[in-house]
């Protein structure tokens, strides 16, 4: 299923995008975070166990990388809407 | 009426729109199907003969339809929603997926969406009740397996 929707968003030839991350290994060693505003960088196989602090457009959110997730985006994880709650006044 | 795999088809339709009462059988499919079967365009599910109703069981048995597929599509769902996925929390929350507006219409999906992440599985089932439309769920539910 992954694979398929993969495939078709984009042709074969071209690979999936992901972003170059230098300290990736020593990230994942550490368990240090990676801050990073790539949401639409594929996550790959070399990526699990990654800890990634992905930006929402409002701040950066914790996704920490499992075998599953691989072949969706960064982005997926970090959800960027807040749920609607009512409030009577603004001002509280 | 004619029970095939479970589902009743009538008698009197032709047989590619009979066959479309499968779930998971659409026109298109079940053309597919009559054709590799021989079967005539208009012919009639009650003028099958024997032979041919055993190849065309044996051709459904062989597919995903049904219940099978029913329960491809609400585990694909479970596991979008498990990973954490935007996909499978627009799921669980019962709105459109694929970006459309909800300002207004999309009764769609707040008819439909929610029904994979209840139904058909037995965790799910059991998570139901306690937190039905809470789009945590399925997460709580997996956490004590």
């Amino acid at each position: 299923m992954h694979s398929s929707a993969v495939a078709l968003a984009r042709s074969a030839w071209k690979g999936p995008y992901f972003v170059h991350f230098p300290n990736l290994q020593q990230c994942i060693k550490n368990g240090t975070p990676i801050q990073t505003k790539a949401r639409a960088c594929t996550i790959m196989p070399h990526m699990i166990g990654a800890r990634f602090m992905v930006h929402n457009g409002k701040s950066f959110q914790a996704v920490k990388v499992t075998e599953e997730m691989v072949g969706r985006k960064l982005g997926e994880f970090s959800h960027t809407r807040k749920r609607f709650s009512y409030r009577l006044t603004k001002n509280r | 009426m004619l029970l095939l795999l479970g589902v009743n088809l009538p008698d009197q339709k032709v047989v590619s729109v009979a066959l479309t009462y499968f779930y998971g059988i659409g026109p298109l499919t079940a053309r597919k199907i009559c054709s590799r079967l021989s079967i005539h365009r208009e012919c009639k599910l009650s003028e099958l003969t024997e032979s041919q109703l055993n190849h065309l069981s044996s051709e459904l048995s062989e597919m995903t339809i049904e219940n099978d597929l029913k329960r491809q599509v609400s585990a694909n769902v479970r596991h979008l929603r498990e990973i954490g996925t935007y996909v499978g929390k627009r799921h669980a929350m019962g709105m459109p997926v694929h970006g459309q507006r909800t300002h207004n219409n999309s009764m769609t999906a707040k008819k439909l969406n929610g029904r994979m992440l209840r139904g058909f599985s037995t965790a799910a089932a059991a998570a139901a009740p306690a937190a039905f439309g809470l789009f945590r769920a399925p997460l709580s539910g997996r956490q004590q397996q």
